[in-house]
């Protein structure tokens, strides 16, 4: 297995200069091979700043980063092993596809990999004869995917990569990102489209207003996450009872039903109600959305 | 490197077709004609001495316009090669560099591994690469055309004041790419001071005969030092080389250091 992280940010803090404010505050943040971080947070929060600063864009205030544990700005073979896509891809509108890619390969110190990307471009299900600017969006950001793949990177820098992309290249993007993964890419993914989140990462890091608010496993996140439970009682519900169960944030009473929130682990709800006859539970699906607002509302409510 | 810097005179051929053509077509129509002053240079020469020194200023070097070092001079030399080989210079410098950091290219091509230093090498030599090849298809066609319409000046001097005119493009590109590398000014404003930089010279040193005390700024800038009569008639203090090789490896040194560490986009 290996052990080396794919992307390490350490204190990281950048302040532009036009700006009072601190764009990104403190930052610490590891990825590890062989895992996908999906970092969410809305527009202005940090997150393409954070990107730009781990491809060496922008310089930051203070801190550091590390790519395959190798010093960011010290060397830029570093980015030999890097594929990067940004969400607003943008090539020359002149080359077609295949001129592009081809001369992206001659500043990848690499000899392009024809079969693969051939295979690539079938499976997004591009034409890479034709003009970069004749293309839609979400075809140039197919030709963005492919440059950032084609040459089997062992990290994946994404930021907002799926947009313009529609619903079945997302998957057949998702799929992707799974096999890099699978081969042992680490991949570091910006995003505020939650469910794509949810569905592909294995850990989160929220970020507000260019700090981590939160990061944890998405499973930690799930038990941490509230459910919402619909309970029709055959008799009078045990409020008081139910208040007392762990974790219950919230009670709603409408004749014999119970509108219940819940924190963390229903075993004691289900030891609970037990006890009482219960005509019917209704468990409304787990939705990450509502944490993810939780960690926002946090902050506009300061 | 070399296959990158072919590349990007690849993408840029038919932007290097027209501009050759376009300059080929300037000099062809500026020297064409010169058959028909030949016989009367004399007296065409006498009539333009009635003009003030202000205006012959601005458009000869030598004071005269139809001894064969003046016609060239006045017609392709003084104003209307190197004023075109700057704004290829200009156009260039922009294009492969201030345009492709607003479009977002730049940071494309910073996301493989090349080093900041390097892709401004190979910007800058292939700029660099351009601008010899057009300038030398300059060259090329003022002899070719010399020799036809009949100019008797020597090649050589021809060749070095083409050469010249080539310098002083290239001495506008190095202060282009130092205005873009240090990011604060923005393409539009790089257009300009370098376009300022360029005709202020160019005013300035014709102004010269007539405004002595200009002398001290149009020192300072890149026209003063280019005299290409003086070239033609074997004259010119090739010392003046100096100062275009210093002010363009000043603006190398500083180019590269503003661009290692700075913000992109």
């Amino acid at each position: 297995m290996d052990t080396r992280t794919a992307v390490r940010v350490v204190s990281l803090s950048k302040k532009y200069n036009k700006s009072d404010k601190m764009a990104l505050s403190n930052l610490n943040l590891s990825i590890n091979k062989g895992e996908i971080y999906g970092f969410l947070g809305p527009n202005g929060a940090g997150k393409s700043t954070t990107i730009r600063l781990l491809m060496n864009f922008l310089q930051p205030t203070k801190g550091e980063m590390y790519i395959d544990d190798r010093l960011v700005g010290s060397n830029s073979n570093i980015y030999k092993n890097v594929g990067y896509l940004s969400g607003d891809f943008v090539a020359y509108p002149k080359l077609t596809g295949k001129q592009f890619l081809d001369y992206m390969s001659a500043y990848s110190l690499k000899e392009n990999d024809q079969k693969y990307i051939s295979s690539l471009a079938k499976r997004m299900d591009i034409d890479l004869s034709k003009k970069i600017g004749s293309l839609s969006k979400g075809n140039r950001q197919k030709i963005g995917i492919i440059q950032a793949m084609m040459n089997k990177p062992d990290v994946l820098i994404l930021d907002e990569p799926t947009s313009g992309l529609d619903p079945l290249k997302q998957e057949v993007f998702y799929e992707l990102i799974a096999e890099a993964k699978k081969s042992g890419a680490g991949i570091f993914f910006s995003s505020h489209n939650l469910a794509e989140v949810q569905k592909i990462c294995d850990r989160v890091g929220i970020i507000r207003e260019g700090v981590l608010v939160h990061e944890s496993t998405l499973s930690d996140l799930e038990l941490g996450a509230t459910q919402t439970f619909e309970i029709t009682f055959i008799n009078k519900p045990p409020l008081a009872q139910l208040k007392k169960i762990k974790g219950v944030s919230h009670l709603e009473l409408k004749d014999k039903d119970v509108i219940l929130h819940l924190n963390g682990e229903v075993t004691p709800l289900i030891s609970e109600l037990a006890k009482y006859r219960v005509l019917k539970i209704n468990s409304r699906e787990l939705d990450l959305e509502n944490e993810f607002m939780r960690f926002y509302e946090k902050g506009s409510n300061k | 490197m070399i296959k990158i810097i072919y590349w990007h005179i690849k993408q840029r051929k038919m932007f290097i077709f027209w501009w050759s053509l376009a300059i080929i077509g300037f000099i062809g129509l500026n020297l064409a004609f010169y058959p028909s002053f030949k016989d009367q240079a004399d007296q065409l020469e006498k009539a333009f001495s009635q003009l003030s020194d202000t205006a012959i200023a601005f458009f000869s070097d030598t004071g005269e316009f139809f001894s064969p070092e003046g016609y060239l001079s006045s017609q392709v030399f003084y104003l209307v090669l190197p004023m075109l080989l700057s704004i290829l210079s200009i156009t260039l410098s922009n294009s492969q560099f201030a345009k492709e950091e607003r479009d977002g290219t730049l940071e494309l091509l910073l996301s493989k591994p090349i080093s900041r230093i390097k892709l401004l090498n190979v910007k800058i030599a292939s700029s660099l690469s351009i601008l010899i090849g057009i300038g030398s298809i300059a060259t090329l066609s003022i002899i070719v055309i010399c020799k036809i319409v009949k100019i008797d000046v020597p090649l050589l001097n021809i060749a070095l004041a083409s050469l010249m005119s080539t310098i002083f493009a290239i001495t506008i590109a190095s202060i282009t790419y130092m205005l873009n590398a240090l990011g604060s000014f923005g393409r539009a404003a790089s257009i300009g001071i370098a376009s300022a930089v360029a005709l202020v010279g160019y005013i300035l040193s014709s102004l010269l005969t007539v405004v002595s005390w200009l002398e001290w700024p149009a020192k300072a800038l890149p026209f003063y030092y280019y005299r290409p009569a003086e070239i033609l008639t074997s004259s010119y203090n090739w010392r003046n080389l100096a100062y275009y090789l210093m002010v363009i490896f000043s603006c190398y040194i500083i180019s590269i250091f503003a661009f290692r560490k700075r913000d992109i986009g």
